[in-house]
């Protein structure tokens, strides 16, 4: 078979397929019409195609009933909702468990900025008392005890108590930290399985992004540092950021991806993890594409060779160089295209963030009690705040919807009494 | 979009029933022609758990049927990678018999022996082409490469079965 540059040839297949525009269909069709070899290639492939399609094998289906009855069933909540008047009555439920929710329980209905305020006058006592140990100035009665004084630093002393002290935390973070943000945390889960053992050859962009509580960040900075060297790895870009009573280091770097896992759990080992996500971009398929697409350019390189070798007209020479040359320059460029995937592949890319840990932070943590029950009330202080609003918003708007209401009542209660005096 | 499907997306176990019934002998044979008649039962019934779990997510940007072979497809090749079975052998989906080689234009053995050279790529869409009777697109979609690219690779395909068959 000789494999001929020309597109005409490469559209053959889709020709007899018909999957063609009509257009380049009829340029085909005319260039078999005229073309003798052409026209036997056409006539080849078309055999070729249906002899695979007569050579198929027909499996005769089986089990459809036992896939039916293994299927698991799903309901929708609403399914056995039959009548849109069973939703009203428990609407008017709902309502009715938040009217008595928030009568009955009104400091769940505060603010929570409220209930926040309180819990850092209460930390601005603690931190008052320790200050008075130590200075020795506890005898005195403190006239800071006044309420609105407390009030008023609040804030300040809250960051100072809940940051261990610290003075340089800003009033913004010392809210935060009372507001148990940091307490909250949530260590997401890997959106990947985890790759340990994983043995086959696909190709995956792996990136992952940890944050970890240390006790000494330097330390930890310099612990990772000689374990991503053990592993081949190496260290991008390494951030410090000091403050008065706290430190951050930011590393990023790349470690060849079969030590990956290893990493991350050495990482773990560290500290306290408090965020971690892990990610990957599978692009086996995408490299396949490619070595399949440079295998055919360079099938179709060693065919236009043989062609050159072969061809003494200058003219169609010329064209296969040119063509040859368009080939090569393809090739070459899936080529650096597939060594940056597979390059992109090998090497994983891990962003960490170590912080020094707070003592206070940590024995805030341990109170899971307190925390429970506050994040409780404050959903059902939510809750109640938005049955409050439906029922204010129902009542209001009661000179729009009572008449037409009472009206559809009345109508409904003739047709009732009509239909009995009928009967 | 067809109305069962959307009943089916609300939960409707009937509408779910015939959609099943209906794609069910496609599916079968979609996944017999790749693994076998022994696992296929499997794979079709992991397809139809699929499609149940992920029907909220189908927005007919293709036809259900190519949504549900794409989703075939897939569980065909984590089952054969469970299996660690070879990829896509010929046994499947070409018929161990032959008529005699002098009835037929090409012969059958050396046709075979030349599918048995292609790639797994090139005999994918081969399969999927002549023998599953997709459309380009189609194919596009439930391998998720261009059009072009398929009708690449078929060209391809088809012009080593040529040199292989010349060969011979």
């Amino acid at each position: 078979m000789t494999h001929n540059p020309d597109p005409i040839l490469e559209d053959l297949k889709a020709f007899i397929d018909g999957e063609l525009a009509p257009e380049r269909a009829a340029e085909i069709q005319a260039a078999i019409d005229r073309d003798h070899a052409l026209r036997k290639e056409y006539e080849f492939m078309k055999l070729l195609s249906s002899e695979i399609k007569s050579m198929a094998r027909e499996p005769q289906a089986a089990g459809a009933e036992k896939v039916i009855g293994n299927m698991p069933r799903r309901r929708s909540f609403f399914a056995g909702w039959k009548a849109p008047s069973y939703a009203l009555g428990g609407v008017c439920a709902l309502f009715l468990i938040g009217l008595v929710g928030s009568v009955l329980f009104p400091v769940f209905a505060q603010s929570k900025a409220a209930a926040k305020m309180s819990q850092a006058l209460s930390d601005a006592k603690k931190a008052d008392l320790v200050e008075g140990l130590s200075t020795g100035s506890l005898a005195k009665p403190a006239p800071s005890e006044a309420p609105t004084g407390d009030l008023e630093r609040s804030p300040q002393i809250a960051g100072q108590a809940i940051g261990g002290g610290g003075k340089g935390l800003s009033e913004s973070e010392g809210k935060a930290k009372a507001m148990g943000y940091y307490t909250s945390r949530t260590k997401s889960d890997t959106t990947l399985p985890q790759p340990q053992g994983f043995a086959s050859p696909r190709k995956v962009i792996r990136t992952a992004d940890m944050g970890i509580k240390v006790k000494e960040v330097r330390k930890a900075v310099a612990d990772a540092e000689d374990k991503i060297d053990a592993m081949g790895g190496y260290v991008g870009n390494t951030n410090y950021s000091e403050a008065e009573s706290t430190s951050t280091a930011t590393m990023e770097f790349k470690i060849p991806e079969k030590n990956f896992t290893t990493i991350l759990d050495d990482l773990r080992h560290l500290g306290k993890v408090y965020k971690e996500h892990v990610s990957g971009e599978d692009v086996t398929a995408n490299v396949a594409d490619l070595d399949g697409r440079v295998r055919a350019l360079a099938d179709e390189e060693r065919n236009l060779v043989e062609e050159l070798q072969r061809t003494r007209n200058s003219e169609v020479r010329l064209e296969i160089r040119s063509r040859l040359s368009s080939v090569r320059q393809e090739m070459e460029s899936l080529k650096e295209q597939n060594k940056q995937m597979k390059d992109l592949a090998s090497l994983s890319r891990v962003t960490v963030e170590f912080q020094q840990a707070g003592q206070l932070d940590e024995s805030k943590a341990d109170d899971w009690f307190n925390q429970t029950t506050e994040g409780a009330g404050g959903a059902l202080g939510f809750f109640g705040r938005i049955v409050g609003v439906g029922l204010i918003y129902t009542l209001f708007l009661a000179p729009i919807w009572a008449p037409i209401a009472g009206i559809a009542w009345w109508m409904r209660r003739k047709a009732r009494l009509g239909s009995s005096q009928d009967a | 979009m067809d109305g069962r499907i959307e009943q089916a997306k609300r939960g409707d176990r009937d509408a779910l029933e015939s959609l099943v019934r209906e794609h069910y002998a496609r599916v079968f044979s979609f996944c017999a022609r790749r693994l076998g008649d022994d696992l296929a039962q499997d794979a079709a019934q992991e397809t139809f758990v699929t499609m149940q779990r992920s029907l909220k997510r189908f927005e007919a940007k293709s036809s259900f049927e190519t949504w549900l072979l794409g989703i075939a497809h897939n569980q065909c090749r984590n089952l054969a990678r469970k299996k660690r079975s070879a990829p896509l052998p010929l046994e499947p989906w070409i018929e161990g018999s032959y008529v005699a080689a002098e009835d037929s234009a090409i012969d059958r053995e050396a046709l075979r022996c030349a599918m048995q050279k292609l790639s797994e790529e090139h005999r994918e869409v081969v399969l999927l082409h002549e023998v599953e009777g997709l459309r380009y697109a189609e194919i596009a979609e439930i391998l998720s490469v261009p059009e072009g690219t398929v009708k690449s690779r078929l060209f391809h395909a088809f012009s080593h079965l040529r040199r292989h068959l010349c060969d011979s």
